[in-house]
């Protein structure tokens, strides 16, 4: 299901709104996937088609979307994968708003990894997701959900949110692409925050092209989002094709000592055959020192952070202990043991990190980074057996880019033999979006050929 | 030769030298003279004349067109480093001696200007009032039984008593402007990280700024340009990025902003309150309006700054050697960064929250006004009141400077008046971030000359 075959389908009268949404249920129900936590009936949605105005006048006129179960809409609950703590908004998230005004139409929330804690899409009471090429493999998190619902076509396009990878890492396994975009593009309200400062609503789509529309019609200043910034969000170009000339650039990758595979040749291998695939297109691909990433990666998974998830949602850990996944509250209990102290000298690293990247992306430096996604896969027995070591593994490309305030997408870039995808992330400085979109295109392209 | 070269401003010392009037060899001669009977607990080490006289020569060596600064002579508050010489943040034992100076220094003593010590401080830049250290307490220079204020108390009094014509402080919560107010000075606290903190001993690392003690605004300006200079080195630096190059509004179109009756407070001081009733009044003849705004958005983040977990920052930076040496220090200073020990991540990240809110908030303000007229202080304590309590006094002294760096503002103090008893009464004009030349004129306006020394 690709929203601009769809829409032009209807623009032709070769198919209907309703017969898309009678496609999507269907699809929905004839598989086991756990990938849905709330469907909307889809008496529901065939009200909502029936409301829509002209197509002419909404860029997502008829577009089925899903959006994962920490980002509201009105009338449906949001149990950010927690049913105890489920509760009713009246309101919708901003950005849904926009999407709905746009023409596009919710079909239900999806499923996640707890409070969005996780990057593997197992630790949900409403069951565990899977890989849609292979089973045995995990789908990655923590939007879970809405990486499985696009992958399976229940749906055009899904939102989910991505504070250390949670929106690029069930893309990669799953054969999408996650686009997240820079912080404060998007606004977050009437989003269940994880890290507040660092929470990002991703964007999962087949291409690009869907990625960048679906991303200009929900882009927009929200003076109800503190965090909201003014200067980040997409201009619109109004049919959202238009990219940017992308000329010449200067491509850099992970130097051999920062990149990791864990054992995994394939993967090796995968990440190869792409960087050859950038080099064709964009020349030479120079390594640069990885160690700036890897201290910020290790600031956020082993360093005061956990405590800004654990305050967001700290009064309901306490009292409905409980009700939390395991693992979940394992991890959130940690944020209990960092100090003031210990915060504001992360801050000040932080930002002497930051200073080092900003440097590195600096006039003489590069412009993109290409990296791995994910260093490997796993299957759903190996992250049972180990599950918080891994799932720190799958971070290790993305743990540091919120952090950083960079933007970052995606793409498909090759599969294993055993059938999941490899991901190949395209990295810019925040407010480069477009430019990421873009050449994550021309790396598809050239990885077709 | 003019006896009264450094009761000028450092614009019109330059005038001096210019047109011959007198020569930086004389004005440091004057310099020492005055600093020999010197007993106001101003400075904690002041350089050999010699070595500033060496100085001397190699500055006039050079054309006085290439030195904005030219032999103007200043000092730096005792958490500043300058090569050579002990930097001890007001704390004996925690002294060592910096090899480099902090670069801000250096542009400054490139520019020409001589340093000639440095002074004394509130311990580790914590407090509002000029008692804490035991290098002495500095008193008001209008009336010895005041406080100074602080932290930059040396800082203040070293100007203000005409040792030298500027002086650097530092400006966390109001350690620039507090001083300054209260001895009849220009404090400008620049935009944050508009000058480099690199060689400073910072309140708390994320918020601080080096500030600068005037005779005059333009002099203060002077010296934050010549400062200026992005530095990779802090990571908390930004570029100026046209800061100096501002358009100024003409003040028959500024809108001033200032706090509904209810927002403000003078502690019971009706002398006060009717010194910046007066400013207020006058308004309307030099601006183009006056706008009351809702203060309990910056009481809010003044609050959040003094009641938060933010005085866990300071541990950051002296929390090993408190631990290491806790009879060292001052014990009113020890007890407050102590206090940082009780709060936790989850505090801070809250904080951080409700700040970003907060941020937001101002920036509403501050579209329909140019720039925001308070008090700096909201009355005047003696020495032997502010013993007393502390604490509770010096949360008063901020009540109108703590939000400001937290909210990325920059501000500026300027005397508009004096009390009976002798000390300044000023305001601040505060602006938003690289809005301090466009601001200048505002408070250049309200500046009252005739109170200083």
């Amino acid at each position: 299901m690709q929203i601009h075959d769809l829409l032009t389908q209807y623009r032709t009268g070769r198919q209907t709104p309703e017969e898309t949404v009678e496609a999507a249920y269907d699809r929905i129900h004839s598989a086991d996937t756990n990938a849905w936590i709330t469907l909307r009936p889809k008496a529901a949605v065939m009200d909502d088609v029936d409301s829509l105005g002209a197509q002419a006048e909404h860029p997502l006129y008829g577009v089925p979307f899903a959006v994962k179960d920490n980002i509201d809409f009105a009338g449906v609950p949001t149990t950010a994968g927690c049913p105890g703590y489920s509760y009713d908004p009246s309101t919708s998230a901003t950005v849904v708003s926009k999407l709905v005004d746009a023409g596009a139409l919710l079909i239900g929330k999806t499923n996640m990894d707890q409070f969005a804690s996780g990057l593997v899409g197992t630790r949900s009471p409403y069951g565990a997701c899977r890989n849609v090429h292979n089973g045995d493999y995990i789908s990655g998190g923590s939007s879970s959900g809405s990486a499985v619902a696009v992958a399976r076509n229940h749906v055009a396009f899904a939102l989910g949110t991505d504070t250390a990878g949670s929106g690029r890492v069930p893309a990669a396994l799953n054969g999408l692409v996650g686009l997240k975009p820079s912080r404060g593009a998007l606004s977050t309200a009437g989003v269940v925050p994880a890290c507040r400062s660092l929470d990002c609503i991703s964007v999962f789509t087949h291409s690009c092209k869907e990625a960048a529309l679906v991303t200009e019609v929900a882009s927009g200043y929200d003076p109800d989002d503190p965090y909201s910034r003014p200067d980040r969000t997409l201009d619109r170009s109004g049919d959202g094709r238009r990219s940017p000339e992308l000329g010449s650039l200067t491509v850099g990758k992970p130097d051999a000592d920062g990149l990791e595979f864990f054992g995994d040749a394939e993967a090796k291998a995968l990440f190869s055959a792409a960087v050859d695939a950038v080099g064709s297109r964009f020349g030479v691909v120079s390594p640069v020192d990885f160690e700036l990433f890897d201290e910020t990666a290790s600031l956020l998974y082993d360093g005061p952070w956990v405590a800004e998830r654990l305050s967001a949602i700290r009064e309901f850990v306490h009292e409905n202990g409980e009700e939390v996944h395991p693992v979940v509250r394992e991890i959130l209990s940690r944020g209990e043991h960092y100090s003031a102290v210990e915060t504001f000298e992360a801050l000040h690293e932080l930002a002497r990190l930051k200073r080092r990247c900003e440097r590195l992306f600096g006039d003489d430096g590069i412009d993109v980074m290409v990296t791995p996604t994910v260093g490997t896969a796993y299957t759903r027995a190996e992250i049972h057996d180990r599950p918080i070591e891994r799932n720190s593994r799958l971070g290790y490309y993305t743990d540091y880019v919120n952090l950083l305030d960079l933007s970052a997408i995606s793409v498909p870039a090759g599969q294993f033999a055993d059938g999941p995808r490899f991901g190949l992330t395209v990295l810019g400085e925040a407010g480069e979006d477009r430019r990421i979109v873009a050449v994550g295109r021309e790396i598809r392209a050239a990885l077709d050929r | 030769m003019t006896t009264d070269a450094l009761d000028c401003s450092v614009t019109e010392l330059l005038e001096r030298y210019r047109d011959g009037t007198t020569t930086p060899e004389a004005v440091i001669q004057q310099v020492y003279y005055r600093l020999a009977t010197d007993d106001s607990n101003a400075w904690i080490t002041v350089r050999d004349k010699a070595a500033v006289m060496a100085d001397v020569d190699s500055v006039m060596s050079e054309p006085m067109e290439d030195k904005p600064l030219y032999g103007v002579p200043f000092a730096v508050k005792d958490n500043i480093d300058y090569h050579g010489l002990p930097t001890s943040a007001g704390c004996p034992a925690y002294t060592y001696t910096p090899e480099a100076s902090a670069p801000v220094v250096e542009k400054l003593v490139d520019a020409g200007a001589l340093l000639i010590g440095k002074t004394n401080m509130d311990q580790f830049a914590t407090g509002l009032v000029g008692t804490r250290s035991p290098y002495g307490v500095c008193e008001n220079v209008f009336n010895s039984d005041y406080i100074s204020g602080g932290s930059s108390s040396g800082s203040a009094v070293a100007v203000a008593r005409g040792h030298v014509p500027f002086a650097l402080g530092t400006d966390t919560a109001g350690s620039g402007r507090v001083p300054a107010a209260l001895n009849g000075l220009v404090g400008l606290k620049p935009t944050r990280g508009v000058l480099s903190n690199s060689g400073v001993v910072p309140g708390c690392t994320s918020l601080s700024c080096i500030a600068v003690l005037a005779r005059r605004l333009e002099d203060a300006i002077l010296v934050e340009e010549v400062g200026a200079g992005y530095d990779p080195t802090d990571q908390y630096s930004r570029p100026s990025a046209g800061l100096f190059d501002s358009t100024q509004p003409k003040l028959e179109s500024v809108v001033v902003g200032v706090p509904t009756a209810g927002d403000l407070t003078f502690y019971g001081n009706d002398e006060a309150r009717k010194q910046f009733e007066a400013v207020v009044s006058g308004l309307e003849d030099s601006f183009g309006s006056v706008r009351r705004i809702d203060f309990s958005i910056f009481e809010e983040a003044s609050d959040l700054l003094y009641n938060g977990p933010w005085v866990a920052e300071r541990l950051t930076t002296v929390g090993s050697f408190i631990k290491e040496h806790p009879d060292d220090i001052d014990l009113t200073v020890r007890g407050i960064i102590r206090d940082g020990e009780m709060y936790s991540a989850s505090d801070v990240f809250d904080a951080f929250h409700r700040l970003e809110r907060l941020r937001k908030d101002a920036a509403d303000v501050f579209e329909s006004i140019d720039a925001l007229l308070v008090p700096t202080v909201g009355t005047i304590y003696t020495i032997e009141g502010e013993q007393l309590h502390p604490l509770e006094i010096n949360s008063e002294i901020g009540y109108y400077t703590n939000f400001v760096n937290l909210l990325d503002l920059s501000a500026v103090s300027v005397p508009t008046g004096a009390y009976a008893a002798g000390p300044t009464f000023s305001v601040s004009v505060i602006g938003e971030a690289f809005d301090d030349v466009r601001i200048a004129p505002i408070a250049e306006e309200l500046h009252e000359r005739e109170v200083s020394a």
